[in-house]
């Protein structure tokens, strides 16, 4: 009997979704891979035009994100969570853009709170970073990346395993949201830059000390995707940038 | 649409240029075999047990859509059976809801399960609920309300459980609310199908009992002996890519809670299901025991044999014949007006992976006939026809002899 190997999933973390969206647009503006020439070329491209080292560092990790899930033609998902935080980073910028023409002293920089946030946005502004938030989604189609934010019928779902995971484990309230998306979504690997999420995620999976987390947290799974008592379910593991974002 | 050159003898092109389905305004008449099959299979399955389940296999453009098509306008209607057609659903059940019910519409639905409750009231303070009619009833609920909402929505739960709908409350209340709801929201939304969300029309956890709760609303209602789904394709599956865990989950629960209802329905509910080989053959790897539920009833659409692409083309060029036509009917005379090919020449010179495959046929021909000019020498000469396909089909060689294609 031959056997049809399913398609594997990679969820991708807020950072991560951060650094292959800051590289495709570059990549398209400058008809870079995947919309133009090779990985090679395209590294060359950003250690010769760009200076600032942090800006370099996160195109570099967006390029090996997206080498590696066109070289392995994986499904991707990601948490409408993590388009939410990319939404209140892009808003939080536009304020100190705005602020940085106004002079203000090193003091107030401290205290950079969230009034002075909101107090500098117009509702023109919010549209705008929507709108360029919500072209991830069709930019990652262009760049042939198959992807899809969770899906809002399963939010329900997701938190019910947020609440599960957070009994086991601690993490931070996005990325318990973020892991249990990827335990909904049934994914194969979990793609994030921070360590601690890497880490207790791989230490979940394979820790002989949480072998009883560990089956509670899978018997949990089951439950809340309808399965079968006894179903083989399987954690994801984590991975960081491969290429190390070099 | 260009008039045609008056030499081909026809009123409109016949053939359409997508060929992606039947044709409009010309009747679909399948191989006589496959008509046969499918006759003798509903047959069959209207007394005998077991799943009432085929699934229609072939590769893209062999017909499988226009096969769904016949059903729905021939053979199941005369036998009484009430066809809905699902193009590509989506592999979630609320998928299938959503399509289905926004397709009957919500007032017509509502209306449905109304007057069937309306029919079997299990105490006599319901019946002002039904003495007016569904119309009057709706007008009804826009006056100010006296009561809480349940006060409308109760009455009406208890006689959908009289009727025999469901014995189940919380799914009772779900088709309640899609009658009393229907003034303030007089259609479907998708959301209305997802299940857990606020002021959902899906009971929780209970989709299929559900949905033969539906099933049996609307074989009643509308008179008929049984209700089939015509399902072209799931979107997911007959995508040329491999499935996610999630989604082979998800493709599967849905496809065997259908061929489950087709057993539990009491020969209310058929499927029919078509799907590529590919398709086909990914979903018993995935799962051999629930194909093995229905792998006696496949029916494969073989390559269409040289008879059968002849009596295509004939049908449908008769179907656009002028009234003072000269063609069709009399004996072939390969050269002028008069064959029933015309303006196509009796040996009718397409590749032979043209002539095997409908869709591919279809496409020859309607190019064939869109780029005839009055100069064109008629019937279409061979070197003409190659020169169509080889521009409608540019991409492709000839198969060579060995090519399982020729």
């Amino acid at each position: 009997m031959t056997t049809t190997p399913l398609r594997k999933v990679a969820f991708l973390d807020t950072n991560v979704l951060h650094f292959v969206d800051l590289y495709l647009r570059r990549a398209k503006d400058h008809c870079l891979f995947p919309f133009g020439g090779d990985v090679a070329a395209a590294k060359k491209h950003l250690s010769a035009t760009i200076e600032n080292k942090r800006l370099k560092s996160s195109l570099n990790k967006g390029l090996n994100v997206v080498a590696h899930l066109q070289s392995t033609n994986i499904h991707v998902e990601y948490s409408a969570v993590s388009e939410l935080e990319m939404m209140e980073g892009r808003a939080r910028g536009k304020a100190i853009e705005k602020a940085a023409t106004e002079g203000i002293p090193g003091r107030i920089w401290s205290r950079f709170v969230d009034h002075e946030v909101g107090d500098r946005l117009r509702d023109t502004d919010l549209t705008a970073i929507r709108t360029a938030v919500e072209g991830l989604g069709p930019l990652l189609d262009e760049a042939g990346i198959d992807a899809a934010a969770g899906r809002a019928d399963r939010t329900r779902d997701v938190l019910e395993l947020a609440w599960d995971v957070m009994e086991l484990v601690y993490m931070s309230v996005i990325d318990s949201v973020i892991y249990a998306g990827a335990l909904v979504a049934e994914a194969d690997q979990v793609i994030s830059d921070d360590g601690y999420l890497k880490k207790t995620v791989n230490r979940l999976r394979t820790e002989t000390s949480l072998r009883e987390a560990r089956r509670r947290l899978e018997s949990r799974i089951a439950a809340v995707l309808s399965r079968e008592p006894g179903s083989n379910i399987a954690l994801p593991d984590a991975i960081g940038i491969p290429g190390g974002g070099r | 649409m260009p008039d045609m050159p008056p030499g081909l003898d026809l009123a409109f092109n016949p053939f359409e240029p997508a060929a992606s389905g039947p044709p409009l305004g010309i009747p679909i008449s399948p191989p006589r075999t496959v008509r046969d099959r499918l006759s003798g299979f509903v047959e069959t399955g209207r007394h005998a047990p077991g799943p009432k389940v085929m699934v229609i296999l072939g590769d893209y453009g062999t017909g499988k859509t226009c096969l769904l098509r016949w059903l729905q306008d021939h053979l199941l209607p005369e036998r009484r059976i009430q066809p809905f057609y699902f193009d590509n659903p989506g592999v979630h059940f609320y998928d299938l809801a959503n399509t289905l019910l926004r397709t009957i519409g919500r007032k017509d639905f509502a209306k449905f399960i109304w007057e069937f409750a309306g029919s079997h009231l299990a105490t006599s303070y319901q019946g002002h609920l039904f003495r007016e009619s569904f119309e009057e009833y709706l007008s009804a609920q826009i006056r100010p309300r006296r009561g809480p909402h349940h006060d409308i929505v109760e009455p009406l739960q208890s006689a959908i459980m009289s009727a025999g709908v469901t014995s189940d409350e919380e799914i009772a209340h779900c088709l309640a609310r899609i009658v009393t709801d229907a003034v303030r929201k007089p259609y479907f939304e998708y959301r209305d199908f997802l299940p857990a969300k606020t002021d959902s029309l899906v009971a929780e956890a209970a989709e299929a009992p559900y949905f033969g709760a539906i099933l049996t609303t609307l074989a009643r209602g509308s008179g008929a002996a049984a209700i089939a789904f015509l399902i072209d394709e799931f979107e997911e599956i007959g995508l040329q890519k491999r499935l996610t865990k999630r989604a082979a989950h998800d493709y599967l629960s849905t496809l065997k809670r259908l061929i489950n209802l087709t057993q539990q329905q009491d020969n209310q509910f058929w499927l029919f299901l078509s799907m590529t080989p590919d398709a086909y053959q990914t979903t018993r790897d995935l799962e051999p025991a629930l194909v093995q539920r229905f792998a006696a009833s496949v029916l494969r659409i073989d390559p269409l044999p040289p008879h059968d692409a002849l009596t295509l083309i004939q049908s449908r060029l008769h179907a656009a014949r002028p009234r003072n036509s000269t063609s069709g009917g009399g004996p072939s005379t390969g050269s002028r007006v008069g064959s029933t090919l015309f303006p196509f020449p009796d040996d009718l010179p397409f590749r032979p992976t043209t002539r095997s495959n409908p869709r591919r046929l279809v496409k020859a021909c309607s190019s064939a006939i869109s780029a005839a000019r009055d100069t064109t020498p008629l019937p279409f000469s061979t070197d003409y026809l190659k020169k169509v396909e080889a521009k409608l089909f540019a991409n492709e060689t000839d198969p060579t002899p060995d090519d399982p294609r020729s």
